[in-house]
């Protein structure tokens, strides 16, 4: 019950005029970058970190929530109106929702998504309150071996379960390792792969590779296919939802919201298992399975509260064991080192304000999008009418805006392109840019716990299977290694 | 073979490459002093082989699919424009300015997406960049390079 004393603590900063401001500035930027397509809250938040730099970090992080929460709340608007989902935990959104709004009613998919994912955010996030501190504490026992080894498992389960097939989220991963490796190496002094070009000695900063993969690799990929807009379905009489609709959507939230945090809060994180499971559940439990497929307002309901509540749960292992599970999370870590901070169990302990305050933001944030999304919706939707010549125009004036920003060098502007053409090509042959992202970020970490684990244990590598949290997290590793290809084999065969 | 397939292969050689280069490159880092036992070059290699190993399975894999599977598409008319705007941006950043060589760039994407407006295109463009680029730099204290323009602004 600790927690609750903290969370009013955490209350008292986020209910600050300014902070009231920044959450509110973020969940409206979350809303319209969430809505429209081509960029999301990864992007922002990459975009927002030079910006950011002068803020107060507790300001900042209570802005990019808002960003985080308020693009999973404008994703559903656009799977909804125009059948493209913009991350994966809409696609299923996209699927019954669209059935939904093609029928003539799409204010009530819009209506049960808005209020799915206020209740799967808001239980998230109360379950955030209390699984955070209590992982916490069982992380503060983690030494460098059990870090290693708990990051050795994100990348074997993000690799397999990203990506159709483990090859490739195993090629972007290692691609991104790649990447973090150039640089000053921290623990000798030494550069590498630096190609004597000076802007590389500090490194390739995880802005530039994820601004280029997915503003400039996306942007490209949209210009190159020939589909043409799609269309947009108009709301026709905004009337919310009806006493039958609410009957039909309230345990759908429920179960969603159940089967969305604690997966979401896994080392391999994401929101396709909990969102997919959630559907083929409703599915089941309906009353109504035969309109399933033709826009059955559970199918919408379930998967978005699925969607929001793993959201929430992916800030479990991010705050409290600095492992992000998902591209945006990877770059709110890159923005936790810019601040000099590094999440983990400590920072409950030495920034207490900050954890609080951000986790506070998140009710208030959630509060504020409901209010923003449930009667604007139809004011949202507008956003999908700008015309794409100019959103994707405007994306890479941002783009180039905020890469060059960081240490005002053009060298970087470039090698941002040059990432994006690759990330262009790495779309077109199926590898999912997602695992370069995170691996950039986390592989430095790996290499940095693994010496100093080895530096403790005087070189004896026995360490990692010796202590029983690091043999069994390496352990989970190969399993999670072993049984994707061992599954897919098993089904070819029967 | 399809084209798909042949883009696959061309992708997991290029990777090969990259990793063959990773592992070349990894033995010439300087060790460097220190209480480090590991040393600097332990991780590269390992992410070199990891490279080889991938890229590898990605060639097996794309040769085993062989059947049909999807089919690679996409248009060079915009591929090209795009990445003639990309190179024109970077190249002129500093010589024409952030909002003149951006410019450029906007009205070359608003033309890979199929706008035939060309001079609609250039103004919205001019117009788009300046103001950022006063909101940046004036409101938010950033430093962008005025090239050109400079006597200007």
């Amino acid at each position: 019950m600790e927690s609750l004393g903290l969370l009013v603590d955490g209350f008292a900063i986020a209910l600050q005029w300014n902070n009231i401001f920044w959450a509110f500035v973020g969940v409206l930027l979350g809303t319209a970058v969430g809505i429209l397509p081509g960029i999301g809250p990864a992007l922002t938040v990459a975009l927002l970190l030079p910006v950011t730099f002068s803020l107060n970090p507790v300001s900042a992080f209570i802005m990019f929530a808002g960003i985080y929460y308020g693009g999973m709340y404008g994703g559903s608007t656009t799977s909804i109106l125009l059948n493209t989902p913009g991350e994966s935990g809409s696609i299923i959104t996209a699927l019954e929702g669209n059935k939904m709004a093609r029928s003539g009613r799409a204010s009530a998919a819009l209506a049960t998504a808005a209020l799915g994912s206020f209740v799967a955010g808001t239980l998230g996030t109360i379950a955030l309150t209390f699984a955070a501190p209590a992982m916490a504490d069982i992380a503060l026992i983690f030494g460098p071996a059990e870090y290693f080894a708990l990051i050795i498992l994100g990348f074997t389960t993000i690799s397999s379960v990203l990506g159709k097939t483990p090859a490739r989220g195993m090629l972007s991963l290692f691609l991104g390792l790649a990447l973090g490796v150039v640089g000053i190496d921290l623990q000798t002094g030494q550069a590498r792969f630096t190609m004597d070009l000076l802007p590389l000695f500090d490194g390739i900063h995880v802005v530039v590779v994820a601004v280029g993969l997915f503003a400039v690799g996306e942007t490209l990929y949209l210009a190159t296919q020939s589909k043409g807009a799609g269309e947009i379905i108009n709301i026709k009489g905004w009337t919310w939802m009806s006493r039958e609709d609410l009957a039909r959507s309230w345990k759908p939230w429920l179960r969603g919201s159940l089967l969305g945090f604690p997966i979401g809060g896994l080392p391999t994180g994401g929101s396709e298992i909990p969102t997919f499971l959630s559907y083929a559940i409703e599915k089941r439990l309906s009353k109504h399975p035969e309109e399933f497929g033709h826009g059955a307002i559970e199918g919408v309901a379930g998967p978005e509260a699925a969607n929001n509540a793993a959201a929430a749960g992916v800030l479990v292992p991010l705050l409290t064991l600095g492992l992000p599970t998902s591209a945006t999370a990877a770059i709110m870590l890159a923005a936790f080192q810019q601040f000099n901070l590094q999440p983990g169990p400590l920072i409950f302990i030495t920034n207490p304000e900050l954890v609080w305050g951000l986790i506070a933001s998140l009710y208030i944030g959630n509060f504020m999008l409901l209010l923003l999304n449930l009667p604007l919706a139809p004011l949202w939707a507008r956003l999908l009418k700008i015309p794409s010549p100019f959103l994707y125009g405007g994306i890479l004036v941002f783009a180039t805006l905020g890469t060059y920003s960081l240490n005002n060098s053009v060298f970087d502007v470039g090698l941002m392109y040059l990432i994006g053409v690759i990330g262009f090509y790495m779309r077109l042959v199926d590898i999912p840019v997602a695992p370069a992202v995170i691996g950039m970020i986390l592989g430095p970490m790996a290499e940095q716990q693994f010496r100093r684990a080895l530096a403790i244990s005087q070189g004896d590598a026995t360490i990692f299977f010796s202590r029983p949290i690091s043999a069994t997290l390496l352990g989970l590793a190969l399993c999670a290694l072993i049984a994707v290809p061992l599954v897919k084999y098993l089904q070819k065969r029967s | 073979m399809s084209r798909k397939i042949c883009f696959e292969i061309a992708f997991a050689l290029g990777a090969i490459a990259l990793g063959l280069y990773l592992f070349i490159g990894s033995s010439s880092i300087n060790l460097g002093t220190g209480y480090d036992k590991i040393g600097p070059r332990f991780f590269p290699y390992i992410i070199a082989g990891g490279l080889l190993i991938s890229a590898s399975l990605m060639i097996f894999e794309a040769l085993q699919r062989n059947r049909l599977n999807s089919e690679l598409h996409f248009e060079k008319a915009p591929l090209v424009l795009i990445v003639f705007g990309l190179i024109i941006s970077v190249l002129l950043l500093e010589r024409l300015g952030f909002i003149l060589a951006v410019m450029i760039l906007f009205s070359l994407i608003a033309r890979a997406f199929k706008s035939q407006q060309l001079i609609r295109d250039v103004f919205v463009g001019l117009i788009l960049t300046t103001i950022v680029y006063y909101l940046f730099t004036s409101g938010l204290g950033l430093v962008l390079p005025r090239g050109v323009l400079s006597g200007l602004i």
